[in-house]
């Protein structure tokens, strides 16, 4: 099906977006991999579209002095994929991004595109949150800095007020941790049912000592779960207590707004979050045990 | 309404101008206006990959990119793979002789994505190729015809 009729507008500069889109009935286009579909189903009318793809500042990826990842907004997640500085300091996002959809959407889909159309099963909402991103929102008048828990407001709904525009998003210095981004659903290419990010850092003497977990696809937005993984702290992370484990896992999968449908039944949606979240942190706490003894093996040498 | 905008694009080498309306999607500005039919249009939301053409060097939907957005862009079709009474190229022979396709709907789109695959790293496995290639649906073959063409393909590269 055809698009409903609306008018194309390319935004050459930052002032030139904002102005467009403080009119009323006003979309942003980035890669289009989301909003596109939705426009051909018609699922989504509006007056004007507004292409930020040729903005050069929202094209960039930077590093601060601080070590802070910055993402315009306008960058394609397969250039953050391949982005070596992501590999390294990042690899929680990179892991997650070859999730993404298939190469060919993204090579057009932006990151700054999945964190604002808010699918509460996608892999970019949970792994920002996972990562504590903030998300740098621009106005005409001035910019403010959102953190991710207030940024991710509904299903398919973001703090973004109109006339405003998502314009980078901050990633703050990863540190040495385990990460894992562990996910299933029906179809490679598709959106998973349930996805799940986890991050475990460890103290001086190798315990553990936080856990950090962000579940996709448990509700309307990303869900934080990482108080349920608070008894874990302390723990040896060669040696994972099972029964704990177990437990924190189930306790993830009790939230009380877990969706229910007729293809996905709530009772299986949570045997998928408890599985999954059980298998994200033994990988996180494997990996946080092979980074430290690497971290270790290069002090040595150092 | 109409918002008409007029676009210039290179298509298979050659430049050419377009008048498009804001929502005509390069799929239909190439089937439709540039009579480039070997492009197809099956889900028209990014999911079978049989409008996979490249713009700018790298796999697009052609159903997921706006006429108007591909103004001033470099884009390649299966026409410009192998024109008609020219020889096939490697993919596309690779593809026949391990009966890669049958209705041949979906073999632009696959030879257009296999295209891109072969500039990256080989995968190691089959398994691995399947899930490179996953954007690309065929419904006749079952895909073991176009698991065997790339293997192939990969193998040849070494040479």
């Amino acid at each position: 099906m055809r698009a409903a009729p609306f008018r194309y507008v390319r935004a050459l500069d930052l002032d030139e977006a904002l102005d467009a889109l403080a009119r009323p009935g006003g979309r942003v286009l980035a890669g289009g991999q989301s909003l596109l579909p939705l426009m051909h189903q018609r699922k989504v009318r509006c007056e004007t579209v507004v292409d930020i793809t040729r903005i050069p500042e929202l094209r960039t990826t930077t590093r601060s002095t601080e070590g802070t990842l910055t993402i315009g907004a306008a960058v394609t997640q397969r250039q953050v994929e391949g982005d070596l500085t992501v590999t390294e300091g990042w690899p929680l996002l990179s892991d997650a991004l070859a999730h993404v959809g298939n190469v060919t959407i993204r090579n057009r889909g932006t990151v700054g595109g999945s964190a604002a159309h808010a699918e509460p099963a996608a892999e970019m909402p949970s792994v920002l949150t996972a990562l504590n991103a903030r998300f740098e929102v621009a106005s005409e008048g001035g910019t403010s800095t959102i953190a991710a828990p207030d940024f991710f407001t509904g299903r398919n709904h973001t703090a973004l007020q109109r006339g405003q525009l998502l314009v980078r998003i901050q990633l703050p210095v990863m540190g040495p941790a385990g990460h894992a981004w562990v996910e299933f659903g029906p179809r490679l290419d598709d959106l998973p049912y349930v996805g799940v990010a986890a991050v475990v850092r460890l103290d001086g003497e190798g315990a553990i000592r936080t856990v950090r977990v962000v579940v996709a696809g448990a509700g309307d937005t990303p869900e934080d779960a990482t108080a349920h993984f608070a008894s874990l702290v302390g723990a040896d992370p060669r040696a994972l207590p099972a029964g704990d484990l177990a437990e924190c896992a189930s306790h993830t999968a009790e939230g009380r707004a877990v969706p229910d449908s007729p293809t996905v039944p709530a009772g299986y949606r949570r045997r998928l979050i408890r599985a999954l979240a059980r298998r994200a942190v033994m990988a996180a706490a494997d990996r946080a045990v092979g980074r430290r003894r690497g971290d270790a093996g290069r002090d040595r040498r150092a | 309404m109409h918002d008409a905008h007029r676009i210039e694009l290179t298509v298979n080498g050659r430049s050419v101008t377009a008048e498009v309306d804001a929502r005509t999607s390069l799929v239909q500005l190439l089937r439709d206006q540039l009579s480039l039919t070997g492009t197809h249009v099956g889900c028209e939301h990014g999911s079978c990959g049989a409008c996979t053409v490249h713009v700018d060097g790298s796999t697009a939907r052609g159903c997921l990119v706006l006429a108007v957005q591909a103004d001033g862009a470099d884009v390649l079709t299966i026409e410009g793979v192998s024109a008609p009474g020219e020889p096939l190229g490697a993919v596309q022979q690779a593809f026949t002789h391990h009966h890669a396709l049958q209705c041949g709907f979906c073999t632009p789109g696959f030879v257009m994505s296999v295209l891109e695959y072969l500039d990256e790293t080989p995968c190691a496995t089959d398994l691995a190729r399947r899930r490179r290639l996953s954007g690309n649906w065929c419904r006749c073959t079952g895909y073991q015809g176009v698991v065997a063409a790339v293997r192939q393909l990969d193998a040849e590269r070494h040479i």
